[in-house]
């Protein structure tokens, strides 16, 4: 997200790297009424490359994640500037934004009952996106409806395109929501917990069709989650959120290998311990809950409450994101190392300083 | 471990349930014994048998319309078998009000969506001390009250909690309330159906916590259902894998979690995301499998084939053979102590 993609993890597909990154945030902050959900982010994901937003409920990734397809309530207040494919989101008005949106991106939310609409069969909610933007008859915005349901591997699409979402089970409607999202091949994917409500099997089969898909298209892919598992299979980098910033990030292989921050790495253990910890021994977990949103921006690090390195710094002044390895940013005064010492400070190179 | 009967009960129903004590010894806390349940013609349970020792956990797991949940509401009287027998300490269920209403005083529930299984407009002292209303326990009202805090206390919310209103909390913080509402009336059975799925992952860890230390220092039996194959082979005891309303696989939790038999349990057990990217393994399986043929079709919902003379699995399964077309497989006991059924199991090595 920070380093150029050429320095990420050997598992990422060699895709178009020539024209910059798909989605650059800087410094977006959203507000509900005076509470600050996210609080000064900045990512970016590469071009074919699938970038994870991780963290739990109340962090700001879906806050953020809405931000940037501008699809949060009239109330919220949203600052801080978004470029999509080089176009500057930002600049362009609600309405210029909304002739243009499924060409920027798509969206897969989690609950595809409630995105889809249940009074109308769900190739014809496909076909309105090539009638709208592509000007096609009803005839042909049908029948190219039925191609893009092929297109994610749905069997017999002729038929399932005649269907309601509700005669289709919760993985044909993710299908279908990933349908849409990708018909106008926008450059970026927006995945909000698109797999969460599934089963496992279900949610292997539709993250290895998003994997080919992202072959295919090159388009970059932001995945807000919580589970570390998909994290592990999908990523490239990793972003962790934890009370509307950015704690964290980096290449997928090296927040794995070595978390910074003790949230991620705590993240990581629990995730861990289900598979190799003693059967019908207390799991590990994370102690405490996340804190409650407020209205100014916190003094001390956020995490310090929950933290088994914290120290009386942690409570007075907030951490900046610093560069800790080659491509990785950990906002900690206390990171987890090899030896446990604090980061050596900004360095030089290719990084961007962000604070 | 002896049947703990509570010593100090209020209101016992000694008519409804004759065999308890004599039987509390020895038998499963809860069995099913053939249990079939069918919907108009949709069969749900097809059956099903199984045993929950008393002081283990038994681990029900399965994906979506497995069965998992009308075992679950099987279990808590909500629903009556259609055919086969359940029993609780080794007794039929009763089918008379009454006689249900004095099993389910000894079970505790907790269910998988929070936000839906507490009244939001009741405070929680009120929904913590519902169940002892309702089963006609309820002491003096300074008893009741203290009970309540040191239940809340327990799970690790503060005593300023007792009047507030559900909205307050967030899923985990509802999660601790219905625990503690499990609890007020000692049970001998916690029945947990997803109590996790809707949690985020740190809350997932100590809510499990919460509910195991409940059942170590309670000693309780434990009911969990779960879709989450390393969740629940990590707290559970023995293991019962349904597939489409059948037990395909039983046994052991360390043993089925470590080396499945049947290939849907497998099936199960590779669709877990790997633990680091270096393992990754859906993507390389899965994207193959995806290009060529397509995972989903428009075939009619599994429920609906019927597969009496088959096994469930077949249409799904990669080892399947003729054989599994015309006969149903029955389930088999290993020297081990697992049973599965399948007519060509995985070997040993997998």
């Amino acid at each position: 997200m920070t380093a150029s993609p050429n320095a990420s993890s050997s598992s990422a597909p060699q895709v178009a790297v020539a024209e910059g990154p798909v989605l650059e945030v800087d410094d977006l902050r959203v507000r509900y009424g005076g509470l600050l959900a996210v609080d000064g982010a900045s990512l970016q994901v590469p071009r074919g490359q699938a970038v994870a937003l991780i963290g739990e409920t109340s962090s700001g990734k879906s806050s953020l994640a809405l931000g940037v397809a501008r699809l949060l309530t009239p109330s919220a207040s949203v600052t801080g500037r978004v470029s999509i494919d080089g176009c500057d989101a930002t600049a362009l008005t609600g309405r210029e934004f909304r002739t243009r949106r499924a060409g920027l991106l798509g969206y897969i939310a989690q609950d595809a009952m409630a995105a889809l609409n249940p009074v109308q069969p769900v190739g014809r909610q496909i076909g309105e996106l090539f009638r709208v933007h592509r000007g096609m008859s009803r005839r042909q915005a049908s029948e190219q409806a039925v191609r893009e349901l092929a297109r994610v591997r749905i069997d017999h699409p002729e038929i399932v395109a005649r269907r309601y979402p509700h005669q289709l089970s919760g993985g044909m409607r993710q299908r279908v929501m990933i349908a849409m999202a990708v018909a106008l091949s926008p450059p970026l994917l927006i995945a909000d917990e698109s797999t969460t409500a599934l089963d496992v099997s279900t949610q292997a089969d539709i993250l290895a069709l998003l994997g080919v898909l992202k072959a295919e298209t090159g388009a970059g892919i932001l995945w807000i989650t919580h589970d570390m598992g998909v994290v592990a299979e999908f990523a490239d980098w990793v972003a962790v959120m934890y009370a509307g910033r950015i704690v964290e990030q980096g290449p997928v292989r090296a927040i794995f290998d070595q978390p910074g921050h003790p949230y991620t790495d705590g993240l990581l253990r629990t995730r861990r311990d289900l598979r190799t910890g003693q059967p019908g021994a207390p799991l590990f977990q994370v102690a405490g809950a996340p804190p409650a949103l407020t209205s100014a921006p916190r003094t001390g690090c956020a995490f310090a409450p929950r933290c088994p390195r914290a120290s009386a710094r942690c409570t007075e002044q907030a951490p900046p994101l610093a560069v800790t390895a080659p491509g990785c940013l950990v906002a900690c005064h206390h990171p987890v190392g090899p030896a446990g010492q604090p980061a050596a400070g900004l360095a030089g190179g290719d990084e961007e300083e962000r604070s | 471990m002896i049947g703990q009967q509570p010593a100090a009960e209020p209101v016992a129903p000694p008519a409804t349930r004759p065999a308890a004590n004599a039987a509390a010894g020895t038998a499963p806390v809860l069995a099913f014994e053939s249990v079939s349940r069918h919907y108009r013609g949709l069969t749900a349970l097809d059956s099903v048998s199984l045993s929950l020792a008393r002081g283990s956990t038994l681990g029900l797991v399965g994906e979506s319309g497995s069965g998992k949940t009308t075992c679950v509401r099987l279990a808590l009287g909500l629903e009556r078998p259609s055919s086969g027998r359940l029993t609780f300490d080794g007794v039929s269920y009763p089918r008379g009000r009454r006689g249900l209403r004095a099993v389910r005083r000894k079970l505790g529930f907790v269910l998988q969506d929070p936000y839906d299984s507490l009244d939001p407009r009741m405070r929680l002292r009120e929904i913590v001390a519902e169940p002892l209303r309702i089963h006609r326990l309820a002491g003096a009202g300074r008893d009741t009250g203290r009970r309540v805090s040191e239940l809340l206390t327990a799970v690790g919310l503060p005593d300023a909690a007792l009047d507030s209103y559900p909205s307050r909390y967030s899923g985990g913080g509802r999660q601790r309330i219905a625990i503690a509402r499990a609890l007020i009336c000692d049970p001998e059975l916690l029945i947990c159906d997803e109590p996790t799925s809707s949690l985020d992952v740190s809350m997932q860890a100590q809510i499990v916590n919460l509910l195991l230390e409940a059942k170590r220092s309670r000693n309780l039996s434990m009911l969990f259902v779960s879709h989450d194959l390393d969740l629940i082979g990590r707290i559970a005891d023995t293991l019962v894998v349904l597939y489409r309303g059948r037990v395909v696989e039983t046994g052991p939790a360390a043993l089925i979690r470590e080396n499945p038999r049947h290939p849907y349990t497998k099936s199960l057990h590779d669709a877990i995301p790997a633990d680091h990217p270096a393992r990754r393994r859906l993507l390389a399986a899965g994207a193959a499998a995806a290009s060529t043929a397509p995972a989903e079709s428009a075939a009619p919902a599994p429920e609906a084939v019927a597969t009496a003379n088959s096994c469930v699995f077949a249409d799904r399964c990669p080892r399947v053979q003729d054989r599994c077309r015309t006969e149903r497989p029955p389930l088999v006991t290993e020297p081990d102590g697992r049973s599965h059924a399948c007519f060509f199991p995985l070997t040993k090595t997998g």
